[in-house]
C-alpha cells in the first residue's frame, strides 16, 4: 500500500464534514471512509487492478480543499444550455441556470435540507470511491421524473481552478420511468495547474428509461482524475455512454455497468488521446446479471509521445443470464515508439446461450495511406494528422444531437492540432 | 520530358532494376508490359517517390530536373501522378475533400487560384458524369467499401482532376471488366494531348485495345528487353511471355 499523510488528512475531512453538518448520516458515513482510507491506504502496482497505474506520485503534494473562485475568467459557458456548476468541488447557484421543474428536480448536498437520502451504500467498495467519501466537498442529486422527455442536453460543468487544490463530488443521476435525457459531464481545468479530482457518477435508470451520458474529461494537463462511474439498468431502459479523455497528467475511471432486469442494453463508447507525459486508465466492467439483456463496448485510442494509455474491459455473464449478446472492441493508434498501450478484454461467462465478441487492436499509421496522400500533393503532417483524425471520427457517428457532436468534433481536432486548412479535408 | 538512365534499384538489397534507360517526350504513351515480377510496379514506385528502394546507380530527369531531389508531394505538384495498382482505403477521410485537397495543394504550389467548394463541385460533376460514376462516391470515405472496379474509377478520377503531365497507371486495367475499361480508357483518352504524357503500366494487351500507345516496351529481370510500336503487343498477346525466358537463357 501506498500510505497517506495521516495528519493532513484527517484535517482536511474534517473540513469537508464541516459542510455536511445538517446531514448526520453522511458524516458518520466520511468518518467511517476517512478511517478506512488510512488503514489502506493507497493501492500500490502490485495490486492486480492498479498493476499499470501508479498512484504514488498522487502522495508527494498536499492537496487541500479550498473555496470556489470569485471569478471563472477562463472559461466560458454557453448561454441558452441548462447548465450546473461546480467550481473547485463546491457547487456554484449563480452561475447554474438549471431550474426545477415538474420534470427535473435537483438537490445539492451542501445547499438543501435533503429529504430524500441517496443511496451511499456501496460508497466504501472501492478505493476510489473511499477517498471521495471522506473527503467530499458536494454532490448532486438529479432526477428527470416518471414520463418526461428533456430534449435539451442538461450540462454538469467541474471547473478546477486552485493550484494543489482537491475537490471531491458524488453526483446521483436518477431517471425514473419512461424518462428521457441527455446528461453532459465536464471536467475543466486551469491551464497547468496541479490538483486531485475525484467524481463519483451514480446513474439509475429505471424501467424503459433511456440516457444519452457523456463524460467529457478536461482537466489541466498537471492534473490527477480519478473517477467511478456506476450505472444500474433496469427493465428496458437503454444508456448510451460516451467517454473522452484528453486532459490529466493521470486520469483513472472504474466505470461499471449493472444490467439488472430483462430487456437492459448499454453502449459504451469511449475515445482517449493521451501526449506527453500522459497516464490515462479505463477500467470498464458490464455486469450481465439476467437474460436479455445486451451490450456493446467501443473504447478507441491515439496515444502519442511518451504517455500511456490502459484499457481494461471485463464483461461478466452471470448464471442463467441467456439470450446475452455482448460485443467489445478496443482499437488503438500508437503515434510513437516512445507510447506505450495495455489493453486487456476479461470474460468471464456463467450461462451457455451467450453470443460475446471482443478485440483489441494496435496499430500505427498506415504507410501506404501516407504515401497515397503524398503523391496527391498533401503534406506529410496533414496526411499524419488528417489519418489520425479519420481513425478517431467513427466514435462521432453515433451521436445525434448534431451540436453535441460538431462541439466534440472541434474538441477532438483541437486534440490533434488539426489547422483549419486541414480540417477541410474532413 | 522524362529522362531515365541506367537505372539500378534494390529493395533490402536484392536487385529489382537492372539498367533501364526509357525517354518520354511530351504527348507520348508508352506502354511498359512484362511478366510478373519484372520490376514493373518498382519502377511506378520510383518514379512517384515511394520510400524503400533503393536507387544503387542511375539517374532520372523529369523537365530539366534531378527527380530523386523531389518528395512525392512535390512531384505531384509538378505534374506526376500515379494511379495506384491498389488504390488505399481511407476511412474517416471524405473522398470529395481530398480531391479538393488534392487539386488545391497543386494549385497553390503553383501560384493558382484555389479552387472554393463551389467551383470545385461543379468541376468534379462534370467528371463523374464522364466516368459514369454516381454522385453519391463523392461523399463516401476514400476508397472505403468500394469495389475494384470503383477504386480504379477513383484512381481515374482523381487523375482528371489534377490534370497531370506525366500520368503513370500502374496496371490500372487489372482486375476490371470490359465496362469499366472502356470507362477508365475513356478518360485517359480525353485527357492526351500533345503536351501529356501517359506510362501505361499492364501485364495485358487489353488495355491497349483502347488506349493505343505509341511505344511499347517489354520488361523483364528489371531490364528493357525489347522496344517497339503497338504491334509488339500484339505479338506479345499472341506469344506470351515464354520467349522471353528462353532469350534469357541464351544470353546466359
Amino acid at each position: 500500500m501506498i500510505a497517506l499523510n495521516e495528519s493532513h488528512y484527517r484535517e482536511q475531512a474534517h473540513l469537508a464534514q464541516a459542510k455536511q453538518e445538517s446531514l448526520p448520516w453522511l458524516m458518520t458515513l466520511q468518518q467511517e471512509a476517512l478511517e478506512q482510507l488510512l488503514a489502506q491506504g493507497l493501492p500500490n502496482t502490485r495490486v492486480e487492478d492498479w498493476k499499470y497505474t501508479n498512484l504514488k506520485p498522487l502522495t508527494k503534494k498536499l492537496f487541500t480543499i479550498q473555496p470556489a473562485s470569485e471569478q471563472l475568467s477562463n472559461i466560458t459557458l454557453p448561454a441558452n444550455a441548462q447548465t450546473l456548476v461546480f467550481n473547485n468541488g463546491h457547487f456554484q447557484q449563480s452561475l447554474s441556470s438549471l431550474e426545477n421543474t415538474k420534470s427535473i428536480s435537483y438537490h445539492v448536498l451542501s445547499q438543501d435540507t435533503l429529504d430524500i437520502k441517496p443511496d451511499f451504500t456501496h460508497e466504501l467498495d472501492d478505493i476510489v470511491a473511499t477517498l471521495n467519501t471522506a473527503l467530499l466537498t458536494d454532490g448532486l442529486i438529479l432526477t428527470i421524473k416518471e414520463n418526461s422527455i428533456i430534449d435539451t442536453p442538461i450540462h454538469i460543468y467541474h471547473i478546477n481552478t486552485a493550484e494543489q487544490g482537491m475537490s471531491h463530488l458524488n453526483h446521483h443521476i436518477i431517471l425514473e420511468k419512461n424518462s428521457e435525457a441527455t446528461i453532459v459531464e465536464h471536467h475543466l481545468g486551469d491551464n497547468d495547474n496541479n490538483y486531485l479530482s475525484t467524481i463519483i457518477t451514480n446513474v439509475h435508470c429505471f424501467d424503459n428509461a433511456k440516457l444519452k451520458h457523456y463524460k467529457i474529461q478536461c482537466e489541466s494537463m498537471q492534473a490527477y482524475h480519478l473517477a467511478s462511474v456506476r450505472s444500474r439498468l433496469r427493465r428496458d431502459s437503454q444508456l448510451q455512454q460516451f467517454k473522452f479523455d484528453f486532459g490529466s497528467r493521470l486520469a483513472r475511471t472504474n466505470n461499471s455497468v449493472s444490467l439488472e432486469q430483462t430487456g437492459a442494453y448499454c453502449q459504451l463508447s469511449g475515445l482517449y488521446i493521451t501526449r506527453k507525459q500522459q497516464h490515462i486508465d479505463n477500467h470498464t466492467m458490464i455486469d450481465h446479471q439476467v437474460a436479455n439483456t445486451n451490450s456493446d463496448e467501443f473504447y478507441k485510442g491515439i496515444i502519442d509521445d511518451r504517455s500511456r494509455a490502459v484499457f481494461n474491459g471485463s464483461v461478466i455473464v452471470r448464471k442463467d443470464a441467456q439470450k446475452i449478446n455482448a460485443c467489445q472492441s478496443n482499437k488503438n493508434l500508437l503515434l510513437s515508439e516512445h507510447a506505450e498501450i495495455d489493453t486487456k478484454p476479461q470474460l468471464e461467462i456463467y450461462a451457455d446461450d451467450v453470443k460475446c465478441t471482443h478485440g483489441a487492436t494496435v496499430g500505427q499509421l498506415d504507410e501506404d495511406a501516407l504515401f497515397f496522400l503524398s503523391t496527391r500533393g498533401i503534406d506529410k503532417e496533414t496526411a499524419r494528422n488528417v489519418l489520425t483524425f479519420g481513425f478517431a471520427k467513427d466514435i462521432l457517428q453515433s451521436i445525434s444531437h448534431e451540436e453535441l457532436r460538431l462541439n466534440l468534433e472541434q474538441l477532438i481536432l483541437a486534440q490533434l492540432h488539426l489547422e483549419h486548412e486541414q480540417q477541410e479535408l474532413l | 520530358m522524362l529522362e531515365i538512365n541506367d537505372l539500378h534499384v534494390s529493395v533490402e538489397d536484392k536487385q529489382i532494376l537492372n539498367g533501364i534507360n526509357l525517354t518520354v517526350n511530351p504527348g507520348e504513351v508508352h506502354a511498359i508490359m512484362g511478366p510478373n515480377g519484372s520490376g514493373k510496379s518498382t519502377l511506378s514506385n520510383v518514379l512517384a517517390g515511394r520510400s524503400g528502394y533503393d536507387t544503387t546507380t542511375g539517374r532520372i530527369q523529369y523537365q530539366q530536373q534531378d527527380l530523386f531531389e523531389l518528395s512525392p508531394e512535390e512531384r505531384a505538384h509538378q505534374g506526376i501522378f500515379l494511379a495506384f495498382q491498389y488504390p488505399v482505403e481511407i476511412p474517416g477521410v471524405n473522398n470529395i475533400y481530398l480531391l479538393k485537397a488534392a487539386v488545391n495543394a497543386k494549385r497553390k504550389a503553383n501560384d493558382e487560384q484555389e479552387v472554393d467548394a463551389y467551383e470545385f463541385l461543379e468541376l468534379a460533376k462534370d467528371k463523374i458524369k464522364k466516368l459514369g460514376i454516381d454522385k453519391s462516391f463523392l461523399y463516401r470515405d476514400v476508397n472505403a467499401g468500394f469495389s475494384g472496379g470503383e477504386k480504379k474509377r477513383n484512381e481515374i478520377l482523381q487523375m482528371m482532376l489534377l490534370e497531370p503531365t506525366l500520368g503513370i497507371l500502374d496496371e490500372t486495367d487489372s482486375g476490371l471488366d470490359i465496362d469499366a475499361l472502356k470507362i477508365v480508357a475513356g478518360g485517359v483518352n480525353q485527357l492526351r494531348n500533345k503536351d501529356r504524357s501517359f506510362i501505361l503500366i499492364t501485364h495485358y494487351q487489353r488495355l491497349l485495345d483502347y488506349i493505343k500507345p505509341d511505344f511499347v516496351h517489354v520488361l523483364a529481370n528489371g531490364k528493357i528487353i525489347k522496344s517497339g510500336d503497338y504491334s509488339l503487343a500484339l505479338e506479345l498477346e499472341k506469344t506470351g511471355y515464354g520467349w522471353i525466358e528462353k532469350m534469357e537463357k541464351v544470353s546466359q
